[in-house]
């Protein structure tokens, strides 16, 4: 099934006019700017995982890695923020690419293990790194703000900062999208329904595996470097348990390979984070239900009923 | 310097024999149901804690009243996990993916739970024997020795409960050739339930005796996981001799980066370790598949 | 003793068996002859509880087959030996066969299955130790349909055991499959076109690209001419 920009260009039309309602609201649009630097996050890691069928747990480890090397470039180094941004990402990038090669051969449990150990061993590189100004086991503080031809943008300005997430949002969409629309994403839905066929008819999956891989970690990185500059703050808190079930949940509620759900369980989900959070340790308690009650009750998200909803209504629209 | 590689030695190989238990038991499952169990770590934390509350609660309490109350508590344990979350995603296309998101989604459950139930502070065992011997120049503690003793123990007895009752031959058999373990007439579900439930028994083991060395804390468990992984990895998927060499080398090899680099570069060195063996022997040591 | 009734089972989209009946009587030597890939095995699976059906009725012994999980079949005495073995590799031929007695009417009548096998198969007993994946075709063979006998089978449908033996071994294993049967177990044997089954055989049936073209006695088929030579290629 090819995706259509349609619905895309309608999303992002919306939220380009949603802050005339809200931009009084400074907590909303917090959480709408986060949503959307998750979400860029996420629709890499359902590209990975939910397309390619690459078992990763490590697209939280890259943004991280890209989030620290664009804090570390512009703080320490001294890099403008933009430039620090875009390196910081061709490193998460680059660090991606070299644990995809070794482990994209391997099955599937292999590449969740190493992916997952890569988010576990960063936790201590972070803290030896502490030399190098890592921050060590707490954060890095005064990270400069974004600034771009002379104007900064300090976090207390909601408004600027929601149109460069949400730019960054939709341009990381059409890629996918594309990528999802490109002869690799055709591949991969045919290696995923049909994989001794589409192997038998020459589909090469470790090199297309690798490429979308690196995409998914370049975007990733993006949005970690975003993510940096705008909190001003990173520590070690961001590879805690806490939110990486948090995220795994609105992978799996959104639906793996269900493209838009993955999108609406982001934002549903980064505001129900917000209030889960009075329930303090109840909050992971209730997130690693969820996981299990979605992935057992409903395998396929939001982006399932989603595209139940939509061939419904299409098919609707053709009888009358 | 000589005495103090022998203590660095000895200490690593008490260390592999609690990781060999779990990684034991975490290749028995992923053998027989080809089942990866992301909330195997958290398990290890159950045990610990279960053996923590029971000598908190008791006064006369010692190990092998715990051990025997802790046993069946874990085995039962097991075979409800096992019947709640594995068992109906088996169903599904993609059960192996969808098995490892839900485990793992039940071991951030345990361990907040145990946070809940126990709090952030850590506590600690009693040690199952006090004092040290000495050998030579080089003083050993009581406590390795019988950690030693019981991990002997354990893996010898599940290898004799394997290959000589009938029970643990029909668990083999499923791992060897499921298909034909069905058309035996094999309940496959009660084999499933049963390596479960005994891998749960073993992961509580391994926590108890780490726990006579370590501190417990809630989320130590993800620790200890990600170790049997590594072990499994190098031992290959399924091999019980595979995990117990390899919870030796990695052991033994942990106890001297500790030593030398400290203990922060433990977490880096299974990464770099596993990454190392999966370029160069992609299938383990003695990788079966 | 087994009945099937207008049986149809589908993979996936491409229909293997058309409307398919037949009759097995008790204490009889049942043989299905056909070109490969014509559906043999996928009936004989289907029979066995091991694929369910699109429509039709599987009756053994008057109940209904596909209502009973795999491991009710086995008990009932219903027992399938799979083509490609599915024995336990890293196993000893003695192993492999205990566990064969696994459903709980097999493993009172263990000892007694086992005399049988060893009796049938001496081979076995005197290599009782070896590993089965150290045995030759022939042997493996051996070990297979022996642990198919020691589920206490009343009934075995065993698909193509002379896949891969030299003539010689072949014929020995028919006699055996003969000896089985003349000890009382039903046998349903599925076979490619290997006339040398033909002298054993109670009743015959040849499928075609998922039907029944033929079915006779043995009699029947070795003395109509046109069924031997378009079928069985012989004169």
């Amino acid at each position: 099934m090819k995706l259509s920009y349609k619905n895309t260009i309608i999303a992002f039309a919306v939220m380009l006019f949603l802050p005339l309602l809200i931009h009084d609201n400074s907590f909303l649009m917090h959480i709408l700017i986060m949503s959307c630097l998750f979400s860029v996050l996420l629709v890499g890691w359902d590209l990975i995982m939910g397309y390619a069928g690459i078992f990763s747990f490590g697209q939280i480890a890259i943004f991280t890695i890209g989030a620290y090397s664009s804090a570390m470039l512009s703080k320490i180094v001294g890099l403008p923020p933009l430039i620090s941004i875009l390196v910081g990402s061709l490193i998460a990038c680059g660090v991606g690419i070299i644990v995809a090669l070794p482990s994209l051969r391997l099955a599937g449990i292999y590449v969740a293990m190493v992916t997952f150990l890569l988010h576990e061993a960063l936790i201590s590189m972070i803290r030896i790194g502490r030399v190098i100004g890592t921050g060590g086991a707490t954060s890095i503080t005064g990270i400069p703000p974004l600034s771009f031809l002379g104007y900064s943008f300090p976090s207390i300005e909601r408004l600027p900062w929601y149109y460069v997430s949400l730019t960054l949002a939709f341009l990381s969409y059409f890629v996918f999208i594309r990528i999802i629309n490109s002869s690799y994403g055709i591949s991969f839905v045919a290696l995923r329904d049909a994989e001794d066929l589409a192997k038998s008819v020459g589909v090469d999956d470790y090199r297309s595996k690798i490429i979308v891989f690196a995409m998914a970690a370049l975007f990733a990185g993006l949005a970690g470097g975003f993510y940096a500059h705008y909190m001003r703050l990173v520590s070690v808190r961001i590879l805690g348990l806490d939110n990486f079930i948090l995220l795994l949940v609105m992978l799996i509620v959104g639906g793996l390979g269900k493209f838009p759900g993955v999108i609406v369980a982001t934002f549903i989900f980064t505001i129900l984070n917000e209030y889960m959070r009075p329930l303090e340790v109840f909050r992971p308690i209730l997130l690693g239900v969820m996981v299990i009650v979605a992935i057992i009750y409903m395998p396929n998200g939001i982006g399932g009923i989603i595209n139940f909803i939509t061939t419904k209504f299409r098919r609707f629209k053709r009888i009358s | 310097m000589f005495n103090q590689l022998i203590s660095i030695f000895a200490n690593g190989i008490t260390i592999s024999s609690t990781y060999a238990i779990v990684a034991i038991g975490l290749s028995l499952v992923y053998g027989v149901s080809k089942t990866f169990n992301y909330a195997y770590g958290s398990f290890a934390t159950v045990g610990a804690y279960i053996t923590w509350l029971l000598f908190s609660m008791f006064d006369w309490m010692n190990y092998p009243v715990a051990i025997m109350v802790m046993i069946p508590f874990m085995f039962l344990f097991g075979i409800a996990i096992e019947w709640l979350i594995p068992r109906p995603l088996r169903k599904n296309e993609n059960w192996e993916i969808t098995t490892v998101v839900a485990t793992l989604g039940l071991g951030v459950l345990l361990a907040n739970l145990v946070l809940f139930l126990f709090g952030p502070y850590t506590k600690a065992l009693p040690e199952l024997g006090g004092g040290t011997v000495s050998i030579g120049h080089v003083q050993l503690d009581w406590n390795r020795i019988v950690i030693l003793i019981l991990a002997i123990l354990i893996v010898v007895g599940l290898k004799l409960f394997l290959k000589k009752t009938y029970i643990g031959m029909s668990m083999r058999a499923v791992a060897q050739d499921i298909e034909g373990a069905r058309v035996v007439g094999m309940k496959i579900n009660h084999i499933f339930a049963l390596t479960f439930g005994i891998s749960t028994v073993l992961a509580g083991l391994c926590g108890m005796l780490l726990g006579t060395i370590y501190f417990l804390t809630p989320s130590g468990g993800w620790e200890i996981f990600i170790k049997a992984f590594v072990i499994v990895a190098l031992g290959g998927a399924g091999s019980i001799d595979g995990a117990l060499y390899a919870a030796f080398i990695l052991g033994i090899t942990e106890s001297f980066v500790q030593f030398t680099l400290g203990p922060i570069w433990v977490m880096p060195f299974w990464f770099i370790f596993l990454m190392a063996v999966l370029i160069f022997k992609p299938r383990g040591l003695l990788g079966i598949r | 003793m087994l009945k099937v009734d207008n049986l149809d089972t589908f993979y996936g989209e491409l229909q293997v068996i058309r409307n398919i009946s037949l009759t097995v009587e008790t204490g009889d030597l049942v043989v299905m002859l056909g070109p490969n890939g014509h559906g043999k095995s996928t009936l004989l699976k289907a029979i066995c509880g091991l694929i369910k059906p699109k429509a039709g009725k599987v009756e053994f012994g008057g109940e209904d087959v596909h209502s009973f999980s795999i491991e009710k079949i086995v008990e009932k005495g219903l027992v399938y030996i799979p083509e490609d073995r599915r024995l336990f590799p890293q196993m000893t031929i003695k192993e492999n066969l205990l566990l064969g007695a696994y459903n709980p009417i097999a493993r009172k009548e263990r000892e007694k299955n086992l005399e049988f096998v060893y009796q049938l198969f001496p081979k076995l007993k005197k290599m009782y130790a070896r590993t089965v994946a150290t045995l030759s075709g022939g042997e493996a063979r051996m070990v297979a349909v022996g642990r198919g006998l020691m589920a206490s089978a009343k009934f075995l449908a065993i698909d193509e055991p002379s896949l891969g033996l030299a003539p010689n071994l072949r014929t020995e294993l028919f006699d055996k499959i003969h000896q089985i049967n003349k000890a009382g177990i039903t046998v349903l044997l599925v076979e490619q076109c290997v006339t040398e089954v033909l002298d054993y055989a109670d009743r015959v049936y040849v499928i075609e690209d998922g039907r029944i073209v033929y079915n006779g006695n043995k009699e029947e088929v070795l003395n109509d001419k046109d069924v031997k030579k378009a079928l069985l290629g012989i004169e």
